[in-house]
């Protein structure tokens, strides 16, 4: 028996692993296995190749079962009461990249929307691909203001991971030279068409610190060698991208990072892996393995390695670390300082502004464009710009765009002279929506729970989220800033609006095993290392202190590429 | 029968079509039963033969093609048979026992045989009160004009002759003479 045993533990040693196939753990996966590491993947979803499983990527308006891929409601309300919570994720063409509620159940203490796809690449193949830098006036803040803990790392320890991650994925963007959005590595930014022009010379004329830029996303608009060798080539300007790109035209793990990872020969993926905790091994004292459910046969497995990075989604690799107890970690891993599960973070936004435009109407455009205006932080940058009523600050993404065939649905009129203009553009309109960094707080927390267990018999998650008085008071300001900067473009009928934001809308779950210099009050070291297992890295969005107002992938990625350096380093010393 | 195929189906008429009206709003029987060139898998053959009445009238054959010409018809029993709820068809029924009960009374016929300046006529009516209603349930005209709209400007034809698709823009231009396109695009 014990031969047995030896022989599967030789058999399934690996140097690290990787557990999570989303943008971290797609990064995870490439920097380990191109330091040579022989690298095994753990999926807990199904396999998804890059463009052979996008089963929608070229579908015209006339072929979906109901047109705009609409689902119906019979089905919404068996499978995706939740995940349809955000209004465009369930459909024909996307809602594939979700989960069936039915199927994977949290608790709500208060209204959480945990929107989230369980597949090879997870949500890197639907993300909003806006990628911006931090500055130190984010990683600052904690420590400045006396909130949560203080970050154990600042901007130029990121920086040139920033421009590493960058380069390789492939950001399209302006340079600014603003301190609070630091310029990056950028391919050519992506045009503004004429009202956004005219919106960008009259708002940046009456107020001299506010910008208005193209957004910078990961979309390749001069691909470079390395892009063109996988197999990447240009964004086509199709606005399809959440069904997954045939081009490769924005970035994803399955585009991307897995495709440089296989190209090693050191990956091992293991879709239908879902990981249930952590090995430890007392005798040495130490975290050695990871066990897993195997989700078609239902054998648990163990396998074995030095190096563990948790890439399993914010709240997943918590939830992964919660479940692990045992003697030497009773309450779970890394929870030592009681923060695991606390201070979850996300954008908070729905609130801002839109207009009519007057004129224009002999301009149109061509293409279409995946990507907004942005408008970079503005509060809170300085004494001048210092608020009153609320710490930190939001930036604007939105866009001008001409009204199409749609606005007749909203119309009286029939027959064929509303037939001929259902052919004609409408008016020009102009929006900017607001996303705002939501403070850490420790009351903000996810919990396991015993009780509600999900189809496999592992606990579930608990949420108690809520957006609290400093994110209340920016939403007003949100609001009342968009207002003025439409009305210094000229436009007509400017009317602010709150759309009721419920936390987990933004997608951007952080917090919950934050990162600090103190064990007793964090969950990770400067190095993304769980301070009680130093050969665990967890490098997602949960690892995040604070949340900035900018959209966080970009610095998931950095950060992941930043640790496995570290980690091979530290290997190679022998210290982990 | 999926929408591509009832689309398909009734896509090889082009051109050929007649309405159901413009057949049977000569025998002017007051019960006369429409005969339909489709067959409708949730309406009944007289239903079946309102909706499509209905939808050429709010979008007509011009000098493009017709909502009835695309298969809007076949497309909304499709809606109706396999996407919305049982309320939602128990609604519509009753509605459109409504519309011939309000055909008789204005005109002493069912809707299928008025002519089409009468069916006009009817529907004006119910577009002025759909849009006119602020409160409550929307008026079932609102939602026959937003599945024909949807389904006309969806339609392969409609998207790609009506409309101006690119399936394949390969680049932006952000600030073009209107000219240079010319009609607004399908999609967004």
């Amino acid at each position: 028996m014990s031969n047995i045993n030896a022989k599967w533990q030789k058999e399934n040693t690996y140097d690290a692993i990787v557990i999570g196939s989303g943008i971290s753990g797609g990064w995870a996966a490439k920097e380990l296995s191109e330091k040579g590491l022989k690298t095994l993947v753990l999926e807990r979803g199904r396999m998804i190749n890059h463009i052979k499983d996008y089963p929608t990527m070229n579908y015209n308006p006339w072929d979906f079962k109901f047109p705009q891929g609409k689902v119906p409601p019979d089905e919404i309300e068996k499978h995706y009461p939740k995940q349809n919570r955000t209004g465009y994720t369930v459909n024909e063409a996307w809602k594939h990249w979700f989960v069936k509620d039915d199927e994977h159940p949290y608790s709500e203490v208060k209204r959480f929307d945990w929107i989230r796809g369980y597949h090879v690449g997870g949500r890197s193949i639907t993300w909003g691909r806006q990628s911006y830098r931090w500055s130190d006036l984010d990683f600052e803040a904690n420590a400045k203001e006396g909130i949560g803990v203080d970050w154990p790392i600042r901007y130029k320890d990121l920086a040139p991971w920033y421009g590493y991650v960058e380069e390789w994925i492939g950001v399209s963007g302006q340079k600014l030279g603003l301190s609070q959005l630091p310029d990056g590595n950028f391919q050519p930014p992506m045009e503004l068409n004429c009202v956004e022009l005219d919106a960008k010379a009259k708002i940046e004329a009456k107020f001299s610190e506010r910008n208005v830029t193209i957004g910078r996303t990961a979309h390749i608009t001069q691909p470079t060698e390395l892009q063109k060798k996988l197999g990447r080539g240009k964004c086509q300007f199709r606005n399809l991208c959440m069904r997954g790109c045939p081009f490769g035209g924005y970035f994803s793990s399955n585009g991307g990072t897995l495709i440089a990872a296989e190209m090693t020969g050191n990956m091992t993926l293991r879709p239908n892996s879902i990981v249930h905790s952590l090995v430890y091994d007392a005798k040495q004292n130490k975290i050695t393995g990871v066990k897993v459910l195997d989700a078609e046969t239902k054998e648990e497995l163990e396998f074995y390695a030095k190096v563990i990075f948790v890439n399993a989604s914010a709240f997943n690799s918590t939830w992964i670390l919660m479940n692990t107890v045992n003697d030497r970690f009773p309450n779970g891993l890394g929870n030592e300082s009681d923060q695991l599960g606390r201070n979850v973070m996300d954008h908070h936004f729905k609130a801002g502004a839109e207009a009519n435009v007057d004129g224009y109407t002999d301009r149109y455009y061509s293409g279409r464009r995946a990507n907004g205006v942005y408008i970079p932080r503005f509060r809170n940058l300085d004494k001048n710009t210092k608020q009153k009523d609320f710490l930190r600050g939001y930036g604007y993404q939105g866009g001008a765009s001409r009204r199409d065939w749609k606005r007749l649905v909203a119309e009286m009129g029939i027959g064929a002279d509303m037939k001929s203009e259902l052919q004609e553009p409408g008016r020009w309109r102009m929006g900017i929506n607001g996303f705002g960094e939501m403070l850490p707080h420790p009351d903000n927390r996810i919990t396991l729970n015993k009780e509600v267990l999900d189809k496999y018999g592992m606990p579930t998650l608990t949420m108690d989220v809520e957006i609290k008085e400093n994110e209340l008071n920016m939403r007003k300001d949100m609001q009342a800033s968009a207002v003025e900067m439409l009305e210094a473009a000229g436009f007509k009928d400017v009317k602010p609006y709150d759309h009721a934001y419920g936390p987990g809308l933004g997608i951007h779950e952080m917090g919950t095993a934050r990162m600090g210099n103190d064990p007793k009050t964090s969950v990770l070291n400067r190095w993304n290392q769980v301070h009680e297992a130093k050969n665990v890295f967890l490098t997602d969005g949960a690892c995040m202190t604070s949340a900035s107002c900018v959209n966080p992938s970009l610095t998931y990625m950095a950060l992941t590429a930043r640790a496995v350096d570290y980690a091979t380093k530290e290997l190679n010393k022998g210290n982990l | 029968m999926n929408r591509r195929d009832a689309i398909k189906k009734t896509s090889f008429l082009l051109g050929g079509t007649l309405s159901a009206s413009a057949i049977f709003g000569v025998m002017s029987g007051c019960k006369a039963e429409p005969v339909l060139d489709w067959t409708p898998s949730f309406f009944t053959t007289n239903e079946g033969g309102i909706i499509q009445d209905m939808v050429e009238r709010i979008l007509p054959r011009t000098d493009t093609p017709g909502a009835a010409d695309v298969g809007v018809h076949s497309f909304i029993d499709n809606m109706m048979a396999n996407f919305y709820q049982e309320k939602d068809r128990v609604a519509l029924r009753s509605a459109l026992q409504t519309v011939d009960a309000d055909a008789q009374k204005d005109f002493g016929k069912n809707f299928t045989s008025l002519s089409d300046e009468q069916q006009n006529e009817l529907l004006k009516k119910y577009d002025a009160a759909a849009y006119a209603q602020t409160t409550g349930e929307d008026h079932f005209f609102k939602r026959i004009k937003e599945l024909t709209i949807l389904g006309f400007c969806t339609s392969e034809i409609g998207a790609t002759e009506f409309l101006e698709y690119d399936p394949l823009p390969g680049d932006y231009k952000g600030c073009i003479p209107y000219s240079d396109v010319g009609k607004v695009w399908a999609t967004s």
